[in-house]
């Protein structure tokens, strides 16, 4: 993306990569709230298949999301080396089951193209960006449509 | 005066809005300490402090109200202060009327506020009520120019002398405000910031006001001495300025000790507390084997007592006096009584109980209503006492304690009673009951419970619609809580209110479901019993039924809601559910355990799924369900109804 003007002074955000099956992705990392390895959880009737189950943290009770399920990704090596992520996203905190956690990258907004133009096994919709390096691809995630908080914040509104 | 300076400049900023907003907020204590003085006027007629007090509470409401730019707040109260002023003075007595007319001012401005939290621009008709205040500080009696002619000759010139005390004090108020600055202040405002106001008014507006706004200026700044000043020039403003003197005494010795907090905090600090002490019991169980330090023993344990001594007054925050919700029991029966022209005194014991905040919310309306009927229903008019030689003034008796983890409200009335036998007749009527079956006499008094029974001969203005003790048992069954009646005919009767001290803990028994606990409400559960597979009677696909020592009820399995195996056995667990006219039976795999339940908020996304009431930590430190039974099964419950009342028949036929 050499068509960007060398700006004054490039803003540089910071995200949180990891996998899920054989592709990298990552999230802003402000809207992680911590890692953690994956709990015992409950499951609730009824639920969605990529619904996970219910979790004690710290007295707090979260829900667990799968987002391979979610996003039909299939999961590297079943159980292996997975990991939770907390993320709270506008005062909803769900907790993401990954199949493990990279590092956080420092990351420059010129190097974010915003049109995905890869092919991938996630929905366009989900994606906010694809950031690009010599190592290759890794694809930036819009927790907020993935975990429907908007939906999420309607229902309330409505119940209120 | 600030606000006349936004407001004539044409915009309302957001700070003007936030001042409105905390106004509104504010007043609503401030509404409820004048409705409990004005109900203590009419028993303390003459107290010099009472009306200093209500003095002081409309005086403030007035200045505010004005400061903030709610106009016709303001002109409103500044009537009602004028009429507080007369009886400060004592030129006037607190008479029933006045007492009254106060209530009703209290009223409106209570509305006013509510309305006004809506749309802050929003405008009320306060002229009749005005018009009533002002007839009343004219005596009462004077309303027309001609009843004014038969008046004598004192109360005219008294009148007269009034209406020129009025004057003085409208044009001080509207001429300087200085009450408003005097609130602003008083409000928390920063002196600086009422400063640079002031001093902008001054170099942008110089209209409104006839001195000079230095001068106010300075007087702010130098308070103290402005009471003096103002007491050496007794020309004009002679009675006004001795009350704000007092108002701003009064506060600077009185710091406000409490500050609102948003309930949710406190349930985060409840939340984390509470981990805390298990994380702190799990050290403290293993630290003699593991740590071999005795400082740091010494420490454990030491910490331990003080996790407990601090998760109990994070519990206690959420807990309230019942004393408000006491003290609109008084305004109930105030007007209730003089509605239905009985004398009533009303003794309120235990004031002080405490008791969860959300409990207290909804305790307020179950409650007047069951004060409201003692009333109405069960006092007898005064001549009526007295035949059946009882004292003429009746008594009803609010009693609040704590009863182990209960609380307790107990109302009683030394009324008639109520008599078995109308009730029946009333029961029968109504065809709730069968003329043929016999019921005890307290029997009977219960079916007062049910929808659809209102004893009063004919309805009244106050009560009895038909509905009402119906609806205050499922209030109060709502809340985990019972309801019983006792009552004696000629002698009174004594409605009992037994409430759990909490929601955010319940009874719950835990079962299994394959491998899931869950958590079922024990207010739900009506009998736990076993049945045989025989006893069930199969439609497939729509409802399976059994029979209960003659009765046929639904039965529904619990697994297969829940998306799990049913297990094919000869010997049934079964939960028997009764809430209103709904009863059924739950199959479940084991019945584990019964417990005492916290219940945990679930995540906002899951919140509010049907069946589902919240989620409880077991001992274990998993977190499981807590089920709603009714909610569960209420739609499969009606679609079975049918083969029910068709099973029903055929049995009894047989």
């Amino acid at each position: 993306m050499n068509n960007v003007e060398p700006e004054k002074k490039e803003t540089k955000e910071r995200f949180l990569q990891f996998n899920l099956g054989q592709e990298s992705y990552a999230i802003h990392l402000l809207s992680v709230k911590e890692v953690i390895p994956c709990p015992s959880t409950t499951s609730l009737p009824n639920s969605p298949n990529y619904y996970v189950g219910i979790m004690n943290l710290r007295g707090q009770i979260i829900s667990i999301v799968d987002l391979r399920k979610k996003l039909n990704i299939t999961p590297k090596d079943e159980g292996l080396e997975e990991a939770v992520i907390i993320v709270e996203i506008e005062g909803i905190g769900i907790g993401v089951v990954v199949d493990s956690i990279n590092k956080v990258l420092n990351i420059s907004h010129s190097t974010i193209s915003e049109v995905p133009e890869i092919s991938s096994q996630v929905n366009a919709k989900y994606i906010e960006g694809v950031h690009k390096t010599d190592d290759g691809l890794t694809i930036i995630l819009d927790f907020e449509s993935i975990l429907n908080i908007k939906e999420i914040k309607n229902m309330q509104n409505k119940a209120a | 005066m600030l606000v006349t300076i936004l407001l004539t400049k044409g915009f309302m900023d957001e700070f003007e809005i936030e001042l409105k907003v905390e106004f509104l907020n504010e007043s609503e204590d401030l509404l409820e300490s004048a409705e409990s003085a004005f109900l203590r006027l009419e028993t303390e007629r003459e107290n010099a402090d009472l009306l200093n007090e209500i003095f002081r509470l409309a005086h403030n409401l007035k200045g505010t109200s004005k400061a903030v730019g709610f106009n016709q707040l303001s002109e409103l109260t500044h009537v009602a202060e004028n009429l507080i002023l007369k009886l400060k003075e004592g030129s006037l007595t607190a008479s029933d009327s006045i007492v009254s007319t106060l209530l009703e001012f209290k009223d409106k401005v209570q509305e006013m506020v509510e309305e006004l939290k809506n749309d802050l621009d929003a405008t009320f008709d306060i002229e009749t009520l005005k018009a009533k205040i002002e007839q009343e500080i004219n005596g009462g009696v004077v309303a027309t120019s001609e009843n004014e002619s038969t008046a004598s000759e004192e109360t005219t010139t008294e009148t007269v002398v009034e209406a020129k005390a009025t004057e003085n004090v409208v044009s001080e108020s509207s001429s300087i405000s200085q009450a408003a600055i005097e609130s602003l202040l008083e409000s928390g405002m920063d002196p600086e910031l009422v400063k640079q106001m002031l001093a902008e008014e001054d170099t942008e507006e110089k209209v409104e006001t006839k001195q000079d706004p230095r001068m106010e200026f300075e007087n702010i700044e130098k308070l103290p001495e402005v009471k003096k000043a103002d007491d050496n020039k007794p020309v004009v403003e002679n009675k006004p300025p001795a009350a704000p003197k007092k108002t701003v005494a009064k506060k600077s010795n009185e710091p406000d000790e409490s500050i609102r907090v948003k309930l949710s905090r406190i349930d985060q600090i409840n939340n984390v507390l509470g981990e805390l002490v298990i994380l702190q019991t799990v050290i403290s169980q293993r630290r003699y084997e593991h740590i071999h330090d005795e400082l740091a023993n010494k420490s454990i344990g030491m910490m331990g007592k003080l996790f407990k001594e601090v998760q109990e007054l994070s519990m206690s925050l959420r807990m309230l006096p019942l004393k408000p919700t006491f003290q609109k029991m008084t305004r109930i029966v105030r007007d209730t009584s003089k509605l239905l022209d009985k004398q009533v005194n009303l003794n309120l014991l235990g004031e002080e109980t405490e008791v969860d905040k959300t409990v207290l919310e909804k305790l307020g309306d179950p409650l007047v209503h069951i004060v409201r009927n003692a009333v109405d229903h069960g006092l007898e008019t005064a001549d009526i006492r007295q035949v059946a030689g009882k004292d003429p003034v009746g008594n009803v008796e609010l009693y609040a304690f704590h009863e182990g983890s209960n609380l307790v409200i107990q109302v009683t009335d030394d009324g008639k009673g109520i008599d078995p036998e109308v009730i029946k007749k009333k029961a029968i009527e109504n065809g709730i009951l069968n003329a043929n079956t016999n019921i005890s006499d307290q029997e009977a008094i219960q079916l007062i419970f049910h929808p659809g029974l209102s004893t009063k001969e004919q309805v009244t203005e106050v009560s009895g619609r038909g509905v009402g003790m119906d609806v205050v048992k499922t209030n109060i069954e709502n809340l985990g809580g019972e309801i019983k009646l006792m009552s004696k005919k000629g002698q009174g009767s004594s409605i009992k209110i037994i409430l759990p001290l909490t929601l955010a803990i319940i009874e719950g028994i835990v079962i299994r479901a394959e491998n899931d606990k869950f958590v079922l409400p024990l207010s739900q559960i009506y009998e736990i019993t076993q049945i045989q597979s025989d006893d069930i009677e199969s439609f497939t696909g729509v409802a399976s039924l059994f029979t209960l020592r003659g009765e046929v009820l639904p039965l529904f399995f619990i697994n297969k809601k829940l998306g799990k195996k049913v297990d094919e056995t000869s010997n049934y667990t079964v939960i028997v559910v009764r809430e209103m006219s709904y009863t059924f039976g739950v199959v479940v795999d084991d019945i584990l355990i019964q417990q005492q339940i916290v219940i945990k908020k679930l995540g906002e996304d899951i919140q509010g799924k049907k069946g589902i009431l919240g989620s409880a930590i077991m001992a274990d430190g998993m977190p499981s369900l807590i089920l709603d039974m009714f909610e569960l099964f209420k739609d499969d419950f009606k679609q079975s109804r049918g083969y029910q009342k068709f099973i029903d028949k055929s049995i009894k036929a047989a």
